[in-house]
């Protein structure tokens, strides 16, 4: 049976997520194997502070690389989260900052949260690895990408001799979201 | 020896690592793609370790090596990779030897930059063409579609591309094979972007021309997607095709002098000039580069809006700056400055991303990057010299490039405003002439509204806010009564329709507001302004890119906003504090929100007394709100400002800048004091500011005398200027200020003359805000005395000398020579306070009694005159002053002189050393914050409790003020001891 997978990445301008979202699709393109399409909110809207990009995944070509609703929604901002929340799939996963009032998650989907912006700003070298921690988060809390191709995907993308912090903060990722509870709407 | 792919990697090394992409590509498919080649002997044909020139033949030679599908995709995929990479080591290796050999290095940049743009877009357009064919499974040969590229050719990080087909019936096949070579060009290739299309057409790649028509003719467009249909270039397909989208839709944006009606042009040009301006404004972060938004997108901008002006249908921007040469050469100049400026960036941001990273921004600190722009640097031509390294040498270039581009940009952007003046639909609304045509029964504030709508998406409106400001108020007026005649539904929907862009354009319409704000002196214009302030608020905390839009605003138009704040209704301030609060998800992230945060406070929680200097302030010198949060640079301001005062011209000017020096220290001073610095370091930098403004103001008013009134006296050593009262005490935030003036002299001609500089000098202080008290000019009717009629008036037979009294030993000499200040001392100070010292004791004994059992209740609230207040500790060291006989200013420096003297009562004098700091503390934060009195009113005591560190709970307030009143009684008792103890031993 064929699969289509999509995440939505949505924060704030500064988060990077623009640049996740494309780590991502690599890691799934290029690195393993499968059709992904990636897409960002550009235009005039893009001017202001908001950032949203999508990721679709699939083993099949894809046609439409828009996303009507998601698997897995990240969000950093509270405003991201009332904006896509009703975009998430029945089953779907959230992922959301600990700072974020998480109301309205529906019976089987699954909540996580993290304290993401606070780790950016006192554990990684830079706040603005914060894409790449929540990279890290995602990577382990969901199956759908490797974990090694998201790595290379990385390596592949990040300025040369930076490598060493990029990867730093994306096994702080790992690590937290080992740890993190794991909540399901009832 | 190493295998060639060995050796790419190695090579490759050297570029970015997004090229790691293209060698897991490879190494993927090499091996296969090898053994077919050999299995067929064509080998030989196809350039797999070196670039090729023959691209288009190896590409269809290696298509038909196979019959499979997936192993075209793959082999053709990996000889991309191969080519791209060998591409980019190529340029690498061009530009190396380019600027080794070439004398004209401003040149180099372009020449390089368009070989680029050929490579790329031949090895794209080869490749794109094959998969296209593929996807279509090598049918639809009928079928008529245009793939036009929208971007810059040379952009490797991604292809804009838009796509236009003839029949409708083939939007299907043509989406399914397009979203095929998206995702197969995303795998092995570039990315794809499809805004232009998917901007016409929901989740399409394509569109036909009747549906770009369509959105056209609807309004629905932007400058975006005008730009990019602007620089449209076909890659793949038909050209007829292209050609009748260039007549049907293009060149409805070129200017046509033949049409009355431009208005596709006039909207094109009021969004990208907007655009243009946010580009020019917004902030820079100081760590970062970004050679894209910095440079070359505000240049690339303004040549589209060129191009649409003059009729250059032209796509390469090069050629585009060629054109203009020869068609505007009066601006030939700037057209240069502009192409050399281009060169630069280009080859700057194109070899960064190439050798370092796809991203935009340029961390110059972050690691490793410092040494690989450094590499970039020596690449295009920068050298070492002495200890400045290649790289500074070329980030001076880039800086002074920046500042010259912005020059350039600046008169080419006047010279298309003055166009788009001539041009404009509105014309007939600004001149009037609108009312003139027959049949018209229209309304001003309706008719902008009407006509804004036919060039949606503008973000340009300074020549509308220009006729709004206008001093003969003719368009004003007649706005605002248009505005006023409407029903109160309609006022509302129309008021709405002037917020409607606060998405786009929250800038312009913040300008609009205070322009009317300014002018809003009666009720039907303040209608109209507290009325769209409100729903402009509304509009924005609507918006989750307020806050960013905010601090955009704050960098760029800082006096616009504080305008604004001090304009708005109480309620609508309330709602711009709501907005603030809310924190960014990053504040770190989001420059400038703190000073946004800092600025809307001091609005919200500042006393009149405050904001008279600080808006004073901010009018006049806008950068200081940039800088609320760094006392230090405010500071270094200041004290430029105080440095170059001897440097002005006139005493005028001289006058005018001192009076700028002492409210840029209150603002400052009141800021550090608002921001938790203690009362002594606020008190110490206060009074420093004062005394230098008075000694200064003393010697500029005595030259403007000398020069108004012709002449110039001396007074050999015999005036003096002592401040008495608060500032004497050396305590800051005071809002009178107390002098005595002495002349020691009968010449009336020289009491006349100081007299006319005090005269200046009291009116130049009263422009502060400050009330000046000369005590003895109501008895003498002279604000000059003399001190033998000072020595006559201490001696009268009167209850209340002992206040005089006090004002002489408070007092502190700011001008004046040591002799005189002896002679003060031995004829004044001595003789009628120190010989009759207990006598002068008991008084004020008997004074802080009186004070306290007639006024126990009325006083309560007054933290002066309470029982423990400030007046009380005045009283407790001026008593102290007089048992000693000392000559130091009455200040804490004094009281610790005092617990020196009196070590038996220490811990008593200790304590109350520490509740002056509570209670002047208290008395600064109630005057910045609230209201320059002594009285404090409980209900206004929440935020300075949360300054003060009581928490911010609803109760805080009333904790500091049970607070503060147990403490007083305290300090009350510790006083009454102490003054007992005061008597002869």
């Amino acid at each position: 049976m064929s699969f289509r997978f999509s995440i939505r990445l949505s924060g704030a301008g500064g988060h990077g997520l623009i640049q996740a979202a494309r780590i991502l699709a690599e890691a799934g393109a290029v690195y393993d194997n499968k059709n992904a399409a990636e897409s960002c909110s550009y235009g005039p809207e893009a001017r202001g502070n908001a950032s949203c990009a999508e990721i679709v995944l699939s083993d099949e070509a894809i046609d439409c690389p828009r996303v009507e609703s998601v698997n897995i929604l990240l969000v950093l901002t509270q405003e991201a989260f009332d904006k896509h929340i009703p975009d998430l799939e029945p089953s779907g996963m959230i992922i959301a900052d600990s700072n974020i009032v998480v109301d309205g998650i529906e019976p089987g989907q699954i909540h996580y949260s993290a304290p993401f912006l606070e780790i950016a700003k006192s554990k990684l070298s830079k706040p603005s690895l914060i894409n790449i921690l929540a990279l890290g988060f995602l990577a382990e809390v969901c199956d759908a990408i490797e974990k090694k191709s998201i790595r290379q995907a990385i390596l592949a993308r990040v300025p040369r001799m930076s490598e060493d912090i990029y990867m730093s903060a994306f096994e702080t990722g790992l690590q937290i979201a080992a740890e993190a509870p794991e909540t399901i709407g009832d | 020896m190493k295998d060639p792919l060995t050796r790419l990697t190695e090579k490759t090394s050297s570029l970015g690592n997004y090229n790691r992409k293209y060698l897991h590509i490879i190494s993927e498919n090499i091996e296969k793609l090898t053994d077919t080649l050999e299995r067929y002997d064509k080998r030989d044909m196809v350039h797999l370790w070196s670039y090729s020139l023959e691209i288009p033949g190896e590409m269809d030679t290696i298509l038909e090596l196979t019959s499979d599908y997936q192993e075209k995709l793959d082999f053709l995929g990996c000889y991309f990779a191969l080519q791209f990479l060998h591409m980019n080591l190529r340029l690498v290796d061009i530009v190396k030897l380019e600027l080794a050999t070439s004398k004209q290095r401003s040149q180099t940049g372009k020449k390089l930059m368009l070989e680029s743009g050929r490579m790329f877009r031949l090895l794209t357009k080869c490749y794109m063409q094959r998969l296209l064919n593929l996807f279509l499974n090598n049918e639809h040969t009928d079928m008529e579609y245009s793939m036009l590229s929208v971007g810059t050719r040379a952009d490797q990080d991604d292809i804009d591309l838009g796509i236009i087909h003839r029949n409708p019936e083939d939007a299907e096949v043509l989406n399914r094979a397009i979203g095929r070579l998206a995702s197969e060009m995303f795998k092995k290739a570039n990315r794809l972007h499809f805004h232009l299309s998917e901007h016409v057409v929901e989740n399409s790649f394509t569109a036909t021309i009747d549906q770009y028509e369509k959105i056209l003719d609807r309004g629905q467009y932007d400058f975006v997607i005008v730009t990019e249909m602007l620089g449209a270039a076909v890659i793949l397909g038909s050209y007829s095709l292209f050609e009748e989208f260039e007549t049907r839709i293009t060149n409805r944006f070129f200017h046509d002098p033949q049409k009355a009606d431009n208005r596709f042009h006039e909207a094109f040009l009021r969004g990208i000039l907007g655009e243009i301006n946010s580009l020019l404004t917004s902030r820079k972060a100081p760590e970062v580069i970004n050679p894209k938004d910095d440079a070359l997108r505000p240049i690339k901008s303004l040549l589209s809006a060129l191009k649409v002006v003059h009729g250059i249908h032209k796509v390469n921007t090069w050629n585009i700056i060629d054109d203009l040469k020869e068609k505007n050469p009066e601006r030939r100049v700037q057209y240069e400055d502009i192409e050399r400026i281009l060169s630069f960036f280009e080859l700057f941001r194109h070899l960064y991303q190439i050798m370092v990273a796809q991203d935009e921004e340029i961390y110059l600190q972050d690691e490793g990057v410092d040494s690989l722009v450094a590499k970039i640097a020596e690449m295009i031509g920068f050298e070492k010299k002495g200890v400045v390294e290649a790289k500074d040498f070329m980030l001076v270039i880039y800086y002074e490039f920046l500042e010259k581009g912005i020059k350039a940009i600046e008169i080419l952007l006047d010279d298309i405003k003055k166009h788009l003046l001539k041009i404009s639909i509105f014309r007939p609304v600004f001149s009037g002439d609108i009312h003139k045509r027959p049949g018209f029964k229209g309304n001003l504030a309706i008719d902008f509204i009407r006509t804004s709508k036919l060039v949606r998406g503008a973000t340009y409106w300074d020549d509308f806010q220009e006729e709004i400001g206008q001093e003969d108020n003719r368009f004003f007026n007649e706005f605002i009564d248009s505005f006023n005649q409407l029903p109160d539904r309609l006022f509302n929907k129309v008021a709405k329709g002037y917020v409607a862009g606060a998405e786009y354009n929250p800038a312009s319409i913040l300008r609009f507001l205070v322009i009317i704000g300014k002018k809003a002196r009666d009720e039907k214009t303040k209608r109209v302004f507290n009325t769209i302030s409100s729903l402009f608020l509304d509009e924005l905390g609507r918006l989750p890119t307020a806050l960013y839009s905010l601090t955009q605003i704050l960098y760029a138009h800082p006096q616009d906003l504080n305008k604004f704040l001090a304009l708005i209704q109480w309620q609508t301030l309330q709602k711009f504090v709501d907005l603030v609060q809310k924190k960014p998800a990053t504040p770190e992230l989001l420059a400038g929100y703190r000073q946004l945060l800092t600025l809307t406070n001091i609005h919200y929680q500042s006393s009149h007394f405050f904001k008279q200097h600080f808006h004073k302030i901010l009018n006049k010198f806008p950068i200081y709100i940039k800088n609320l949060r760094k006392n230090d640079r405010l500071r270094e301001i200041a004290e430029g400002f105080y440095s170059d005062l001897t440097s002005l011209p006139t005493t005028q000017e001289r006058l005018d800048q001192l009076g700028d020096y002492y409210d840029l220290e209150f603002v400052r001073v009141s800021l550090l004091a608002m921001e938790g610095a203690d009362c002594e370091r606020t008190d110490y930098e206060f009074i420093e500011f004062c005394d230098n403004y008075t000694l200064s103001l003393y010697e500029f008013c005595q030259q403007n005398v000398h020069l108004s009134h012709g002449y110039s006296m001396h007074t050999h050593d015999l005036f003096a200027l002592y401040a008495t009262g608060g500032h004497a005490r050396e305590q800051g935030f005071d809002d009178d200020y107390d002098m005595i003036v002495i002349l020691d002299s009968t010449d009336q001609e020289g009491i006349d003359y100081c007299n006319k500089i005090v005269g200046k000098m009291n009116n130049h202080i009263i422009k502060r805000g400050i009330i000046p008290h000369h005590r003895f000019a109501d008895h003498f009717g002279s604000y000059v005395i003399s001190i033998r009629q000072l020595a006559e008036y201490l001696d009268r037979k009167d209850e209340n000398v002992f206040i005089d009294q006090s004002q002489i030993l408070t007092s502190r000499m700011l001008v004046g020579s040591r002799k005189l200040d002896k002679k003060f001392y031995d004829e004044i100070i001595f003789p009628k306070v120190y010989a009759r010292k207990w006598e002068y004791i008991e008084r004020i004994k008997a004074e802080m009694s009186s004070r306290h059992e007639e006024n126990s209740t009325a006083h309560k609230n007054n933290i002066k005159e309470c029982r423990g207040g400030l007046r009380d500790i005045e009283m407790l060291l001026l008593m102290y002053k007089a048992k000693y006989e000392a000559r130091a200013p009455l200040s804490r420096r004094f009281l610790r002189q005092v617990i020196e003297l009196e070590p038996h009562h220490a811990n008593r004098l200790v304590e109350i050393g520490r509740h002056l700091n509570f209670i002047k503390n208290l008395r600064d934060l109630y005057r910045l914050k609230v209201a320059a009195q002594n009285v404090i009113d409980v209900e206004y005591l929440g935020p300075i409790a949360a300054d003060m560190g009581y928490g911010d709970d609803p109760d805080a307030g009333d904790r500091l003020y049970k607070d503060c009143r147990e403490r007083s009684s305290h300090t009350g008792d510790l006083i009454e001891e102490l003054s007992e103890k005061i008597k002869p031993e």
